[in-house]
């Protein structure tokens, strides 16, 4: 199923890396869409914006990297444009139902609570819903959003995917990530590459025929990931894990730095469980990743919209 | 050891010709995801669309500039950037990339 990638409202660097990244491995699981653009929309960083990109879109299946809210209740984008500027409330599940509200009633009527709660005017609310009905009328396959936490939220997941009409919608109940890791191979490196790491720094191990690959994330003080490399006995290892975490066919090929993505877990702690003092550090989920039993992880931390 | 130019390179510049080769390399050593030109500039020296395109892309993604001017100076913040990229690489030694949270 192809796809198109949004960017709204992220780092130039950021929509730089998730365009590597779609570029270099185009299928991205569990619903095997298939990237074939990755845009950044012009105008200013607003849902509006995101609505009109869809709709001039060719494809009716899309991936949207925009930041979310860490409790999952929307996206850091305001919801409609002014001239240059983005303005309104930050879009929110209760502000799509809000809309929603509207579009349904008959006669058509915006009253002044709507306005105050939305902080838009009349003309704006009407451009977002009649973006809606624009994109409801585009019959849309599949979103996937890469944002975090919006599947934390399950009002979130079924409003959004009610607001876009689309017959699947996805989010991940974790943290996203994405980024450009140097890569390196080579016995000094394998024994000397800790002497790189830039603040705790958490190293990852997978062994392919014999040989390693290391997978080093350093985090930030709220143990977030922040920077990273790829260390590995030699190119075929660093195939391999590429292989068995991103792409079943793609290789590094002249990759200095290996554009990448995953979600961030952290371990599920109760306080009663005797067991705590286990393994309490954070690690990644990369989108082909197997867990223990051989299932495919990542899906696992994707919620679906019933 | 970092590289110099003696006068401003790029739109508006003075762009003398060793000093516009300077950049096209430098340039041509940012992988593309971080604001390098994808193709390869040719350094010829002649700093016109190609390379004026070239340097503003390089200050909207690596500098983060939101107008970016096209133009390189001798001592100023793009062509600081552009030398972090010319270092050295020192053996064993393997800097991590940046992740970003979304």
């Amino acid at each position: 199923m192809s796809a198109t990638a949004f960017t709204v409202g992220v780092e130039a660097t950021i929509a730089a890396a998730v365009r590597s990244y779609f570029t270099k491995f185009r299928v991205l699981p569990p619903r095997a869409l298939v990237v074939s653009r990755t845009v950044t929309p012009m105008g200013p960083a607003s849902f509006e914006t995101l609505l009109r990109a869809m709709t001039g879109a060719q494809t009716t299946s899309f991936v949207i990297v925009v930041h979310g809210h860490e409790d999952g209740s929307g996206l850091h984008l305001k919801l409609a444009n002014r001239g240059r500027a983005a303005v309104g409330e930050k879009t929110t599940h209760d502000k799509l139902r809000r809309l929603m509200t509207i579009a349904a009633r008959s006669p058509a009527s915006v009253s002044a609570e709507d306005r105050q709660q939305l902080g838009l005017r009349d003309a704006e609310i009407g451009r977002l819903i009649g973006l809606m009905q624009t994109l409801r009328g585009k019959n849309i396959r599949a979103i996937e959003f890469r944002g975090c936490n919006l599947g934390r939220n399950t009002n979130s997941v079924a409003r959004f995917r009610a607001f876009f009409g689309t017959q699947s919608f996805g989010a991940p109940k974790l943290h996203s990530f994405f980024g450009l890791n140097p890569v390196g191979t080579g016995a000094n490196l394998m024994r000397a590459h800790q002497r790189s790491h830039r603040g705790t720094t958490f190293t990852y191990s997978q062994t392919f025929a014999g040989k390693t690959c290391h997978c080093c994330i350093g985090v930030n003080d709220r143990r977030k990931p922040q920077n990273g490399h790829l260390v590995a006995d030699d190119n075929t290892t660093v195939d391999a894990w590429i292989q068995a975490n991103f792409d079943a066919t793609a290789t590094r090929g002249q990759e200095r730095r290996l554009p990448i993505h995953g979600l961030w877990k952290f371990p599920d702690i109760n306080l009663n469980d005797p067991d705590i003092l286990g393994n309490l550090d954070p690690r990644p989920i990369f989108p082909l990743a197997r867990n223990a039993r051989n299932q495919h992880e990542y899906r696992t931390h994707v919620v679906y919209s019933p | 050891m970092a590289r110099t130019i003696a006068a401003s390179v790029g739109k508006g510049g003075v762009n003398r010709k060793d000093d516009s080769m300077t950049v096209q390399e430098l340039l041509n050593g940012v992988p593309p995801e971080e604001g390098g030109p994808a193709p390869p500039l040719k350094v010829d020296g002649l700093p016109w669309q190609k390379t004026i395109a070239a340097i503003q892309n390089f200050q909207r993604v690596a500098l983060g500039f939101k107008w970016p001017d096209g133009r390189v100076d001798p001592a100023g913040k793009t062509l600081a950037r552009l030398n972090a990229y010319d270092a050295p690489v020192v053996a064993e030694e393997l800097p991590p990339g940046p992740i970003w949270l979304v």
